[in-house]
């Protein structure tokens, strides 16, 4: 067989194994890619349900500048103090809207554990928290709609009329 | 085309179709055990949703401080006495004053705090229960589906429930009273 005709196919042969390998790199990096973003889903999923919550009941009465919520830890997953911390709370109106971060000062938040069983200051599932949001002014008469959202945007919300 | 070059091709073929064989059969698992972990987390929020707690009946005692209620689990699941202290159960009332009051009482069995709840017996349907008895010192047992919880609830001294008054119980799993 002469030279030059062995050099062509051995390009050939090279030729092919290169364009069967960048096909076959395209074609995994696309499977790793729907493999990750799948992983991404789950993550967010158990994100999802290991911290949830729910507004049991809410009371105030009228004249009253605090509003207090039974929530329940509906997760799966004890929360901390400091994330405890990061809740915000919305409270609208029909002529107003506010929007509370925890504190002690008037339009802010605070709370209690209330069945803290174990004695670890963490918001165990299945415990319960009384949250007392203050308002820097008195609530009038009327419906008030209510939402606590968690540190990873997990939320609950319940109608109030006072 | 010679058989050498034939041959590699067939060589480098064979070799990159194991190879993706392999990764796919990998691919496929992993997607597989990923799609299993979606429906065991399904499965487990589903558990948590399921059934109701029914108010059977409910009734003020004359010191106006004290009621008496019975609560059905309908599908809620086994709930063990251990877990008791994490059922949430919220009183609302109107007092003598003419406000409407709201507290959540503590799961108080030896009825030593000034307000709390107890628990007075679990019957099905009207009878003894058979499955998961709980014992009367409250220390094991279950309050099944199907039974019902006599419980008992009173407030503070200081407060009296005037006239109309509601119960809201949630147990530990977030299934609660309609």
């Amino acid at each position: 067989m002469p030279i030059g005709s062995l050099m062509t196919e051995f390009t050939l042969a090279v030729a092919a194994t290169i364009i069967a390998a960048t096909l076959a790199g395209v074609y995994f990096t696309s499977l790793n890619q729907v493999a990750d973003l799948q992983k991404i889903q789950v993550l967010g999923l158990k994100e999802q349900l290991y911290y949830r919550c729910d507004i049991i009941y809410a009371h105030s009465s009228d004249g009253a500048s605090t509003i207090k919520l039974w929530v329940k830890n509906t997760g799966f997953k004890d929360l901390p103090r400091e994330l405890i911390k990061k809740s915000e709370i919305m409270i609208l109106s029909r002529n107003k809207v506010y929007y509370l971060l925890y504190g002690d000062s008037a339009d802010s938040w605070n709370y209690k554990l209330l069945n803290d069983s174990d004695d670890d200051s963490r918001w165990d599932p299945s415990e319960t928290i009384e949250v007392e949001a203050h308002l820097s002014e008195s609530l009038t008469s009327g419906d008030y709609y209510l939402k606590i959202i968690l540190f990873n945007g997990a939320e609950s919300e319940y109608n109030l009329s006072v | 085309m010679s058989s050498l070059g034939g041959l590699i091709v067939l060589a480098v073929l064979t070799a990159a179709s194991l190879a993706a064989m392999g990764y796919l059969m990998i691919a496929m698992a992993t997607h597989n055990q990923l799609f299993m972990e979606r429906i065991k987390f399904m499965e487990k929020v589903g558990e948590r949703c399921k059934g109701y707690l029914e108010i059977e009946s409910m009734a003020k005692l004359r010191d106006n401080r004290t009621i008496e209620a019975v609560i059905k689990n309908v599908g809620a699941g086994s709930i063990s006495v251990k877990e008791f202290d994490e059922i949430d159960l919220i009183m609302i009332y109107r007092n003598s004053n003419g406000s409407i009051r709201a507290e959540r009482l503590p799961y108080n069995p030896s009825e030593d705090l000034e307000r709390g709840w107890r628990v007075s017996n679990v019957t099905y349907h009207g009878v003894e229960e058979l499955k998961n008895p709980v014992t009367a010192d409250m220390s094991s047992g279950f309050w099944d589906d199907e039974e019902s919880l006599a419980i008992r609830a009173w407030i503070s001294r200081d407060q009296d429930i005037a006239d109309e008054f509601m119960l809201i119980m949630v147990a530990p799993n977030g299934v609660r009273t309609r």
